[in-house]
């Protein structure tokens, strides 16, 4: 568990909504996908946003991103508004066939960031080694992101992202087309690096589990319109495994509590 | 083997039956020639250098025009496909364009270029931009979202985007377009080397008929069919090896 300040210095807030909607039309045919959703996110937080689908939280994630705008409200990234995306903000996309770039290998998929940010040959050369050691993609480095299995794809999108040194990962249930014993690996690994680099975690999922083994904090979405209806603080120990932190009673009361909320409308 | 015994069975039966025919005398030398004579013909124009030569005037000219469609095609492709406004406002220019043949920019290259190379090029690249181009568009219309996206999320400049991204994601596509392109390139390199250049392969087979050289020109023919196979065959080759 970390140490909290009662009262946050809105400086340790890396990411603030406030009063987000995302609204098409007026009157009759007036739709909104979601609407008032603020909440802050820390320095080092993993926060999770769990929702059924229609929820609109890859919208919202992807508003934080910067690559889509809410219809009103405000989302500040390190105090400012987001305008657009940029490099310190990393997305991990759910689609990661769509999203790795086909003609190039494993490491120049990584190098991409880097390249754009004009480091030296020399650097990104190391760089993208020490990555793919970290993701444990050493072997499949000059093989093409068609030659991998899909967790090794997502592996590689993710060790994108880290080469982009992000401030913060947003990540669009980047585990979500995976089958489930990959799923965990993966979890585990996601674990595993967020500790050791100290990261900064928007995780979006649909899987209530999945959001309380990942999350210090765990946002539930309901739907139309999308809503949040309850934010948590996940009191379990980490580094969290995949049996006993799932057998745990407090993991078992926070899901049962939970469960409910995600179907209501 | 017993495979390819029967891919030249009928060949070889045409080509002796126009023998005897000549040997015999149902056929008119003068318009029809004989293998044999051919083959000689053949030989001749291969040893004295003179295929070669034109073959190279007539490749030069064919690569020449190609360079220059693709360059023009894949840029103006890349802004068209970009772009829906600038698509919109050119396709009354490209459609009315592309529909002109090519053969009938002749007079007007000779005009502007006179003999020599670059007017003969300069109908190559007219004929050959329009499939690049074509293409291009249409492939860049397809490249996937997501890695637009994803070249937004990496701050990508608009150069790095075309570079990085658009370039690529295009490249298997643009080939095809270029495939087309080649086939056209050799036959209207050709075509205006018969019509008013005078150098290259076309030139020859013109040439060879005015001054009544049957066997020369059926030489030049053979040789012009080889060329076309062995062009197919660099592209099928290229193909494969973008597969694999």
């Amino acid at each position: 568990m970390k140490l909290r300040a009662v009262a946050q210095a809105p400086a340790e807030n890396i990411v603030e909504a406030e009063h987000v909607s995302m609204v098409f039309g007026t009157g009759d045919t007036r739709h909104a996908v979601f609407e008032d959703i603020s909440f802050e996110v820390r320095l080092g937080e993993f926060l999770c946003i769990v929702g059924s689908s229609g929820c609109g939280k890859t919208t919202l994630l992807r508003q934080i991103a910067g690559l889509q705008k809410p219809t009103s409200g405000t989302i500040r990234f390190n105090g400012e508004p987001v305008a657009k995306p940029t490099l310190d903000k990393a997305i991990v996309f759910q689609d990661y066939s769509k999203a790795l770039l086909p003609w190039r290998t494993v490491s120049g998929n990584i190098a991409l960031a880097l390249e754009v940010a004009g480091t030296p040959k020399d650097a990104i050369k190391t760089e993208v080694n020490d990555l793919l050691l970290k993701m444990g993609l050493l072997p499949a480095a000059e093989k093409l992101p068609a030659q991998l299995s899909g967790g090794m794809q997502q592996r590689v999108q993710i060790a994108r992202s880290l080469a982009q040194r992000p401030k913060i990962i947003l990540m669009d249930e980047p585990f979500g087309a995976l089958d489930a014993i990959t799923r965990q690996v993966l979890q585990d690994e996601l674990q595993t690096l967020a500790r050791e680099r100290n990261m900064t975690v928007i995780f979006i999922t649909h899987d209530l589990e999945e959001a309380l083994y990942l999350g210090d904090t765990v946002i539930v979405l309901a739907s139309n319109p999308g809503r949040i209806v309850k934010q948590i603080d996940v009191d379990l120990a980490r580094p969290r495994r995949q049996l006993e932190t799932r057998e745990n009673p407090t993991f078992l009361r926070l899901r049962h509590e939970l469960h409910g909320l995600i179907g209501k409308h | 083997m017993s495979r390819s015994w029967r891919a030249i069975a009928i060949p070889a039966a045409l080509l002796l039956s126009w023998e005897i025919a000549a040997d015999t005398g149902w056929i008119d030398l003068e318009f029809l020639s004989r293998p044999s004579q051919i083959l000689i013909a053949g030989i001749t124009g291969l040893t004295d250098g003179t295929f070669l030569f034109t073959t190279w005037q007539t490749l030069e000219a064919a690569l020449f025009g190609l360079a220059i469609a693709l360059v023009v095609g894949v840029l103006v492709g890349i802004v068209l496909g970009l772009s829906r406004f600038s698509e919109m406002m050119s396709r009354p220019v490209v459609e009315s364009l592309r529909s002109i043949p090519s053969i009938a920019f002749a007079p007007l290259s000779l005009l502007l270029f006179g003999f020599g190379l670059p007017m003969e090029g300069m109908i190559v690249a007219y004929a050959c931009t329009w499939p690049i181009l074509i293409t291009t568009t249409a492939a860049v219309r397809h490249i996937e979202p997501r890695l637009i996206e994803v070249s937004q999320a990496l701050e990508m400049n608009s150069f790095q985007r075309v570079t990085k991204i658009i370039v690529p994601a295009v490249m298997s596509r643009v080939l095809v377009g270029l495939r087309t392109a080649v086939g056209f390139a050799l036959v209207v390199a050709v075509t205006v080397e018969i019509l008013i250049n005078p150098r290259g392969l076309g030139y020859g087979v013109m040439i060879a008929q005015q001054s009544l050289k049957v066997d020369v020109m059926y030489a030049y023919l053979v040789w012009l069919a080889l060329l076309g196979i062995a062009v197919n065959a660099l592209l099928r080759l290229a193909d494969r090896e973008r597969a694999a």
